[in-house]
């Protein structure tokens, strides 16, 4: 008898549970929209009402579904979307080839329009894939890939939101230099496996320290090897500094400070503007942050409407995608982090009224030039100056 | 006199094996001119992490010797860490309060786990697999998928730093010492270990037994929990079945709890054997063998230990058999002289 | 009543029971018919689901063979790791599809002996013994891989449309392993083996030829699966199959196979569980929810379905 009214309770909250599932699937269906006709002060046809009409459902595929970048990522579409009608579809995380096929199946299925390969495993094969299922693809993965699509009518190129990585590595390196730092420990996650972006973010910094620098290398991630390197690199005699390749708030902030290193060794890190940094700058927990501007992802939204309108030519020169990147942020001290995390969690770096001026059915005259002069707003000193 | 004597055999015996490994890494280390092996900080570590991983190898301990696998003790700690630092956050409380709280949550999750267990009459692995989704989607959820971020709060963080590590570590397995050794709940787990029907039918309950486990090793991991939040300062949530991989490290100490609970105690065998599994790969690490590397030869080394504990009684049995042989082929010959 | 009549109620009971996973899986497909307005069941998506469900299926019905002789092995994704590695890099370094198919089915076959021996005979608690070698596995696959992180076949691969292959892969793997498992002396040998080792001992049956042919039989599944993700995504990386030992033991449960192992066991189980599993992920994704609502409706309804499919081989004591 116990076990009856047991399975049916479970059954009940099963239905229930599929319920909220329906019904949550109905909810999102009717998201707010404004209209928006502010920034369309010089262009003949300004939209009011929804735009696109029908809603565009873009996939977003994801590595790590509680990432603190990817969450903020999550949030500016979240606001976006009050102006733009469309949805996205996270993925879980994807780690391997099979879930990302499955993935760009689910979204085909569910009538995506568009995809944005956030994180690509297959590279080259799954831009392919997009494609087959007449999706439009935006995101980059490397040059060889890139040239291959380049021309292909459902490849809309990408705008990097953080330049490339060498130039993230080359960028710590230069600041050792100019702090004269000659005893640094350098957290090259991924490079000893071969990750391609750790491994270019180690060449750039090693290529900018030059060769008078002692250098610990500590590799790999947070496990029981990690914690013994790092203890191992942190009681190195006259360590002036630490630099992680990723995730240095999160990994090496702690363990430096119960080593009672703060005051002595400075921590300089790859990362993106989010809140814990404010605190961290203002404790001189870390003292040098080279950041993605996580905004950038937004053009994906009026890149992906353009090509569903049919307009994706405006941004293309010789038929070929367009490739962009904005600027990433150097940010060295605590007033800048500041007004940079106003500036992201208020109306953002790239707002939808600016973004709009791309989607060629508001601004006829929407082009690459107007790709290009908006991704030069997202440099440090037009964002530190609004 | 033979008191003493025994006493110290088998003190004895608990420290061999980490004394052991630790030499022979120390004397590898010395040969290759490493000599920050196992001194200093890298004790220190060595030490941290055998309370780390010690702590979840005796949380799966009281289930897997029982026959259950319990797939939820990575979200288990996740989630207890996340509730004990909400609330210690809100009630802006300290460090100790941060531990009994997320002591406190790890129980009760771990009792929830028994409970539905229990209840159900479901495999344990299957159970457990399901509860892992929803503990893990709830960490997620309560914390919209940020985690907590107590990086820079000294004030919360003591608990990887000696002596309090230490301390936490001598506490709990001394209260699970006398749990299994010194009361009855740990003299019907025996029982039910040797022989389920039998024991069930001599009375024991069985499902109560089952949800103290359990609640027993949510508190471990609740434990853990607090000493890696305290490491790191961040609890970061999983999807996925991501927790799963916490216990990946849990079975070799586990197994050497096992064969040294003869000679003392399970819980402190436990701990022995998580602090040989320490310094394994700190040594290992070292000697400079590449990352790829490192866990080839980790995975390889607990493998040939488990084939070696499981089968070392047949080399003796075959030493036995060729003695017998012998002893039986002399008393022919005698018998066909005669 | 009659002994006829509470007979004839009992066998019902049985039936109706017998028939609870697939009652269960027409449940989710019809829930989520209604859920997607459509979407899951058009026949495009029909179509996507066969090729979602092939890895899972086959693996999960060679894995039958393991579960079914007490024989729990874990290490389903290391070892479809290593043979879809070995088999890409020959396939590279020799430019043939024809060799790296090969070399998948040898290599992964080798695996399965090895992992085989161990069981029979040295006596090891298979199950954590299969944990510990999967990420042995997978670290030995990211060896081999070296400096690339993901290793591509495009150039290799040039067939586009699957759906034939899967089809001939799964039908065929299935009646062989269905004939295999129901009629012959060896299936009958596997189950009697996990139902009850001493008596299968005692009545003449060699314990250790029977591990070995059961690992056999879930090497033969993973090389096919192997296969197949190669031919789907023309990649390889270290993570490949990471997460198969997992769905493959979901996948199972859900088909109603009593973990344990004996003579309950069901060959239908693999199929039957391997479509539950990618319907409920197939229309979850559809409806478009966020993760952490994914997750927690996958556990309840994992936990519910599970507990009306193990209604036949319910016991009075706790299971383990």
């Amino acid at each position: 008898m116990k076990k009856k009214l047991l399975s049916l309770l479970l059954g009940l909250s099963i239905a229930v549970t599929l319920v909220g599932c329906g019904s949550s699937n109905s909810d999102s269906g009717t998201s707010t929209t404004e209209a928006t006709d502010a920034a369309t002060s010089d262009s003949s046809a300004a939209i009011t009402g929804t735009y696109p009409e029908e809603k565009i459902l873009i996939g977003v595929e994801l590595y790590d579904p509680t990432e603190s970048e990817t969450l903020a990522m999550q949030e500016y579409f979240a606001k976006l979307s009050e102006t733009y009608n469309v949805e996205f579809k996270y993925s879980e995380a994807i780690a391997d080839a099979d879930a990302e096929m499955k993935f760009v199946e689910d979204c085909a299925m569910a009538g995506c329009k568009g995809y944005f390969g956030y994180y690509n495993v297959t590279g080259a094969q799954l831009i392919q894939s997009v494609i087959d299922y007449e999706m439009y693809f935006y995101g980059y993965y490397d040059e060889a890939s890139y040239e291959e699509f380049a021309g292909d009518p459902y490849y809309l190129g990408c705008v990097l939101a953080g330049g490339n990585e060498y130039d993230k590595g080359k960028a710590l390196g230069d600041w050792v230099v100019a702090n004269g730092y000659k005893n640094v420990v350098y957290a090259n996650g991924g490079a000893d496996f071969g990750v391609g972006q750790f491994v270019d973010r180690q060449q750039g910094f090693l290529d900018a320290i030059g060769d008078d620098v002692t250098v610990t290398t500590v590799g790999g991630f947070p496990g029981d090897q990690f914690f013994a390197d790092q203890a191992a690199a942190l009681s190195t005699e006259g360590l002036e500094a630490v630099v992680a390749s990723f995730n240095g708030l999160d990994f090496w902030a702690q363990p430096i400070a119960s080593a009672g290193l703060t005051d002595k060794v400075a921590l300089a890190t790859i990362g993106s503007v989010n809140e814990t940094y404010l605190s961290a700058f203002e404790n001189n927990s870390v003292s040098l942050l080279v950041s993605n501007n996580i905004d950038t992802y937004g053009f994906v939204i009026p890149i992906i409407c353009n090509a569903v309108d049919g307009n994706a030519n405006a941004l293309k020169t010789e038929g070929k995608a367009p490739l962009l990147s904005t600027d990433f942020w150097i940010v060295n001290n605590a007033d800048d982090c500041k007004k940079l995390y106003e500036v992201l969690s208020g109306e953002g770096v790239f707002t939808a009224e600016q973004l709009m001026t791309l989607s060629v059915s508001n601004n006829p005259q929407a082009s690459l030039a107007t790709l290009e002069e908006l991704a030069k707003t997202g440099s440090i000193s037009a964002v530190l100056s609004k | 006199m033979v008191r003493t004597k025994k006493i110290t055999k088998n003190f004895i015996m608990m420290i061999i094996i980490p004394a052991v490994v630790y030499l022979i890494f120390w004397i590898l280390c010395h040969i290759k001119g490493v000599t920050n092996f196992g001194v200093g900080t890298d004790l220190r570590v060595i030490l941290r992490n055998t309370v780390y991983t010690g702590f979840i190898a005796l949380a799966v301990s009281y289930n897997l010797t029982s026959g259950r696998f319990d797939f939820s003790i990575g979200a288990t700690l996740i989630l207890s860490t996340i509730l004990g630092s909400i609330v210690t956050l809100q009630l802006n409380l300290g460090p100790i309060a941060l531990l009994l709280f997320s002591l406190l949550f790890g129980a009760m999750i771990g009792c929830l786990s028994g409970l539905v267990y229990t209840l159900l009459g479901l495999p344990p692995m299957v159970v457990t697999l399901g509860l892992a989704m929803i503990y893990e989607a709830i960490g997620f959820t309560i914390t919209k998928g940020a985690g907590v971020k107590l990086i820079g709060n000294y004030k919360l963080l003591v608990w990887s730093q000696e002596p309090y590590v230490y301390l936490l570590c001598i506490m709990i397995v001394f209260i699970l010492y006398l749990a299994l050794n010194k009361t009855k709940f740990g003299i019907d787990t025996g029982s039910l270990r040797g022989g389920q029907e039998i024991a069930v039918n001599t009375g024991i309950n069985e499902k109560k037994n089952a949800i103290i486990c359990f609640s027993i090793g949510g508190l471990c991991m609740a434990a853990a929990g607090v000493v890696n939040l305290s490491v790191l300062g961040t609890v970061t949530p999983e999807l996925g079945l991501g927790s799963a991989s916490y216990m990946a490290n849990a079975f070799l100490p586990m197994f050497i709890g096992n064969i040294l609970a003869k000679y003392f105690d399970r819980n402190t065998g436990v701990i022995m054997g998580a602090l040989t599994q320490s310094i394994i790969f700190a040594g290992i690490g070292k000697l400079g063998v590449p990352s790829s590397w490192q866990s080839v030869i980790t995975g390889m080394i607990v493998l040939v230990f488990f084939a070696y504990s499981f089968n070392s009684y047949k080399i003796v049995e075959f030493k036995m058999f060729k003695e017998k042989k012998a002893k039986a082929e002399a008393a022919l010959h005698k018998g066909s002289v005669l | 009543m009659s002994k006829d009549n509470i007979k004839k109620i009992i066998l019902n009971k049985e039936k109706v029971m017998s028939a609870a996973p697939i009652i269960g899986l027409v449940l989710v497909m019809l829930a989520f018919a209604v859920l997607t307005e459509g979407k899951s069941i058009s026949k495009v998506n029909l179509k996507v689901l066969t090729n979602q469900f092939i890895m899972t299926a086959l693996v999960a019905i060679g894995m039958v063979y393991c579960f079914a002789c007490g024989a729990l092995d874990m290490s389903a994704g290391g070892s479809l790791c290593l043979s879809a590695i070995c088999g890409a890099l020959a396939g590279v370094k020799t430019g043939s599809l024809a060799v790296m198919i090969v070399v998948v089915i040898i290599v992964a076959m080798l695996i399965a002996l090895v992992k085989g021996l161990l069981a029979a005979y040295l006596t090891l608690p298979v199950f954590i013994v299969t944990i510990i070698l999967g990420s042995l596995l997978s670290a030995i696959g990211l060896v081999l891989l070296g400096d690339e992180t993901t290793l591509s076949v495009r150039y290799i691969v040039k067939i586009k449309d699957l759906t034939a292959i899967n089809l001939i892969f799964i039908i065929g793997f299935f009646l062989v392993a269905m004939i295999i498992f129901n009629y012959t002396k060896v299936g009958k040998a596997c189950k009697l083996q996990g139902g009850n080792p001493l008596a299968s001992g005692q009545s003449g049956i060699d314990e250790k030829k029977i591990i070995i042919m059961s690992f056999l039989m879930s090497g033969a599944g993973i090389a096919l699966a192997a296969i197949i993700t190669i031919l789907k995504t023309k990649t390889v990386t270290a993570a490949s199959g990471g997460s198969i030992g997992n769905d493959v033991l979901v996948a199972i449960v859900l088909g109603g196979m009593p973990l344990t192992g004996g003579p309950k066991s069901k060959i239908s189980a693999g199929i039957i569980g391997a479509a539950t599993i990618t319907i409920l992920n197939n229309g979850l994704s559809l409806c478009n929810v966020s993760n952490d609502m994914i997750q927690i409706v996958r556990g309840i309804i994992f936990i519910f379905v599970v507990f009306i499919t193990s209604m036949t081989y319910r016991t009075k004591l706790l299971p383990r």
